[in-house]
């Protein structure tokens, strides 16, 4: 059991067994990104909300058919085309529904189809890269001082040391450490997670 | 809301980080630099065929400079561009930029160097009109970086590189002070001078492969380059090119302009291949240009190569002399505490300086009144001029007052070299001392006694008159100044008869030099031979005809024996003797023949005593019977070989082991009883004699 858990990532045990703890792992890890590729096919907040579990449950169904081959394509751009193709049939059945009422759904139907495999790996991409290292930073908060998340946050936006170091009322050489300090714990919280994902 | 809609897009970079190879890990980091080693690039500059970017160097993890091809389509370019790289990394000095690597990358050719912060001096010189700060207001700061650049092209000189385009946007000057030469793009080899290594990059040379330079033709930087880097000139280029740009960079450190301008470029080409400049102090008045800087400037920067200097050495000597005469007491002192110490050295000068000075601003001023321009501006300028002349003569004193410190110790040297008979160097460095201070009497005095021993009668008389003292010799040179045959020398009979004159007036040390100089010189062996004929009686106060002097120039032996009265036989200094035979002359000391190569000398029959007067390492054969000799200790330092000891007053026999050379002693019968001789050691022949 205890190999299992070391060797395997989320996404491998979960192939291996489909029990409720790991799938409850997953799924708790996994939602927050569904959630945000839904919204960037242009779901609603409600809408994407009631298609993650829709998405969830295919996945369920799926995985065990779904054949791990990294260098072939990514797990998350296969999840991706899951999500596009569950957004695909959710405008689908809308427009049946709705057809009188809203012709916009045959324009939203018509982009969804012309979103290319390039595209969707590129939001994939895009996404996880946002979703792992914005986890990653949470995860990290609580290792850190109020004044060097600050400092690190707004480093994002001004890369100026000196123009920092005037803003938080510290000497220069600080925020390089704070910057140096949080960089590297961030970069090396991001490669834990990625690889615990296995996305 | 979920909390995802707030993510960061921003943090998505560290992913990228994160994901490439472990970057933690210096080993990793090396390793991965294998294949693209630089990055980051950054355009620094373009210029004449090269691109100049930063980058970063991966596997060193330090900034460097890359040089590339802007255009990669000539292949004699791209020689021509390894060869600068080339070149350049030959040259290892700490004032010339550092090549660190070059190379191919896909046939485009790259080279790497250091990246040098700071400054150009064309820069700094530029600023410091706006500066006031700069502390290179100071002229003997900017001097500072003169003289680093005149070590780096010193030393590329050396190795038969010659830089061909120095100027001061070429020089680099970092904030903490660091001068580095740049840009050996246009630069030569000298294949008669550079070593092996360099050659290789010579054949190139031959056929001009840029000509992507200024107009084609001109290579150079017109504003610096000689003359002769123009084509309106017949003069060759080499390393007095160089030399005339350094001049120009030093017209601009000292002016803070360019020395040769133009409306136009052809006009520049003309002005820079007809020399067309100002002077220095003509064109900054207002800067009081050092005067001697000024020379050295416009010696530097004269139109004939051959009329400049001829090494950088040079160049940089007057520049330290010049830096020195301040520095060493005034160390950084402002302009007023180096005048103030200029006065200290100078008092009478300066005082007159002064006075001058006061007297030209209180006419200058009662004549600013004056409301007749064309008037006034005559009288400036005279006073101008009257004012320069003035500083003029006060630089000139002060060199001679820096060299005056110097003279004693040439004179010291002279004097040591006149004690040892070493005349030439004697002569030498009296020269110098004179030249460098007139004042010093003494100096003249010994100068003259010099010329007197060479023969040399009126510039002895000259020498002698400049010593202020009524010297006994000089009716002596008068007498003889008109006797001199045409090679220069008095015939032996007048020298003989002048050296005895000097003895009468007590100068037995002019007897010697005049002797001493005459031996000296390359004497055909017949003359030398009748000249120490002469001197022999002469100076043994011989007046008798009958003389024993038998040279045989076969074997080069000298048979004087018999001669009683010889006692003294200096004169046989630089005999070409081999072997002397002084048996049965009055002979006491063996000083006479010192200097002398002789393997045998025979002293039988002799007054001489000691052994310790005898120090001729060539000697193998010595000859001592018949004297008074007892210890032969003395020998044991030499080569002898074969000994004649007979008839002596020799009592310790034990001696002989200490002379190790020995083969062979000569001892009369019944001189030792028989146990005695056993100590003689079994490698010694002896032999017996009546």
């Amino acid at each position: 059991m205890e190999e299992l858990h070391t060797r395997h990532t989320l996404l491998q045990k979960l192939q291996i067994r489909q029990d409720d703890q790991t799938w409850e792992d997953f799924s708790r890890y996994y939602e927050g990104y569904i959630y945000i590729v839904l919204r960037n096919f242009g779901l609603s907040v409600e809408d994407s909300e009631d298609l993650l579990q829709e998405v969830l449950l295919k996945l369920w169904k799926a995985l065990p058919n779904y054949n791990y081959e990294k260098d072939k394509c990514r797990f998350r751009t296969w999840l991706c085309v899951i999500i596009r193709n569950t957004v695909l049939n959710f405008h689908r059945k809308k427009s049946t529904k709705n057809s009188k009422q809203n012709t916009n759904f045959e324009d939203i139907i018509n982009k969804l189809e012309l979103i290319s495999e390039a595209e969707i790996d590129h939001i994939s991409e895009r996404e996880w890269k946002t979703y792992v290292s914005n986890l990653a930073w949470e995860n990290l908060k609580a290792d850190f001082s109020g004044v060097q998340l600050s400092v690190f946050e707004a480093s994002l936006e001004e890369s100026n040391n000196a123009v920092l170091a005037e803003k938080f009322e510290i000497a220069e050489s600080s925020i390089r450490v704070y910057k140096m300090r949080i960089r590297k714990a961030l970069c090396k919280e991001i490669s834990r997670l990625n690889l615990e994902l296995g996305g | 809301m979920r909390k995802e809609e707030q993510f960061n897009p921003a943090l998505s970079s560290f992913f990228d980080i994160a994901d490439t190879p472990d970057d933690s890990s210096l080993t990793d980091l090396v390793r991965n630099a294998k294949t693209n080693r630089y990055s980051d690039f950054k355009d620094l500059a373009e210029g004449g065929l090269k691109k100049i970017q930063t980058c970063i160097d991966k596997r060193t993890g330090r900034q460097v400079v890359m040089a590339t091809l802007l255009q990669n389509d000539n292949p004699a370019h791209t020689e021509k561009f390894l060869k600068e790289a080339r070149l350049n990394a030959s040259l290892q000095h700490p004032n010339i930029v550092p090549v660190y690597d070059v190379g191919l990358k896909e046939d485009e050719p790259w080279f790497t160097m250091k990246f040098l912060e700071g400054k150009n001096l064309g820069k700094i010189i530029n600023e410091l009109t706006s500066d006031q700060n700069s502390k290179y207001k100071n002229l003997n700061e900017r001097l500072d970086i003169f003289i680093k650049v005149c070590d780096a092209i010193s030393y590329a000189h050396s190795r038969g590189i010659i830089h061909m385009d120095l100027k001061p946007e070429n020089i680099q000057i970092s904030s903490f002070g660091d001068v580095s030469v740049c840009d050996w793009g246009l630069a030569d080899i000298l294949a008669s001078d550079c070593d092996e290594l360099l050659l290789d990059l010579c054949t190139l040379t031959s056929v001009d492969l840029t000509e992507r330079t200024v107009d084609g033709v001109v290579k150079g930087s017109p504003g610096f380059m000689a003359p002769e880097q123009t084509t309106l000139t017949e003069f060759r280029k080499g390393k007095h090119s160089d030399i005339f740009s350094l001049g120009a960079i030093l017209f601009t450190i000292l002016t803070l302009r360019k020395p040769l301008i133009g409306d136009s470029f052809e006009e520049l080409i003309k002005n820079t291949a007809q020399c067309k400049f100002p002077k220095p102090s003509e064109l900054r008045p207002d800067l009081n240009i050092p005067f001697s800087l000024e020379a050295v400037c416009l010696k530097a920067m004269q139109l004939k190569p051959e009329m400049r200097y001829h090494s950088v050495e040079d160049l940089k000597k007057e520049i330290m002399d010049y830096r020195n005469g301040f520095a060493t007491e005034a160390e950084n002192a402002s302009a007023l505490k180096a005048l103030k110490l200029f006065i200290l050295r100078n008092k009478i000068i300066s005082t007159l300086a002064l006075i001058v000075l006061i007297a030209i601003i209180a006419v200058t001023a009662t004549t600013m009144k004056s409301l007749n321009l064309e008037k006034e501006n005559a009288v400036k300028e005279a006073e101008r001029s009257k004012l320069e002349a003035e500083r003029n003569r006060i630089e000139k004193e002060y060199h001679e007052r820096i060299n005056i410190e110097a003279a004693p110790r040439f004179f010291e040297a002279a004097k040591n070299a006149y004690n040892t008979y070493q005349f030439n160097d004697a002569y030498k460095f009296i020269s110098t001392t004179t030249e460098l201070d007139k004042s010093n009497l003494e100096a003249w005095e010994l100068k003259g006694l010099i010329h007197f021993a060479r023969q040399q009668f009126q510039k002895a008389i000259e020498a002698f008159e400049k010593s202020g003292k009524n010297n006994k010799l000089i009716p002596l040179a008068k007498e003889h100044k008109t006797k001199l045959d045409s090679t220069g020398q008095l015939h032996i009979d007048e020298l003989i008869k002048l050296m005895g004159q000097c003895l009468r007036i007590g100068q037995s040390r002019v007897f010697t030099d005049l002797m001493h100089e005459k031996f000296s010189l390359d004497l055909k062996i017949e003359d030398r031979i009748e000249f120490c004929k002469k001197v022999l009686k002469f100076h043994n106060n011989y007046k008798g005809s009958e003389m024993h002097f038998a040279y045989d120039p076969e074997t080069q032996h000298l048979d004087l024996s018999g001669n009683e009265w010889l006692r003294i036989a200096f004169c046989l200094q630089k005999f070409p003797a081999k072997s002397i035979n002084f048996s049965n002359t009055s002979l006491s000391s063996f000083l006479v023949i010192r200097a002398l190569p002789i393997t045998t000398l025979d002293v039988s029959h002799t007054k001489v005593t000691e052994l310790n007067s005898l120090s001729s390492a060539t000697l193998k054969k010595l000859i001592l019977n018949n004297t008074l000799i007892s210890n032969l200790l003395p020998l044991k330092d030499l080569q002898i070989e074969i000994l004649d000891i007979s008839n002596t007053q020799v009592i310790h026999l034990v001696q002989l082991n200490e002379i190790n050379s020995l083969k062979e002693v000569i001892l009369h019968k019944g001189q030792f009883p028989k146990n005695k001789l056993k100590q003689i050691p079994d490698r010694i022949k002896v032999k017996f004699v009546d």
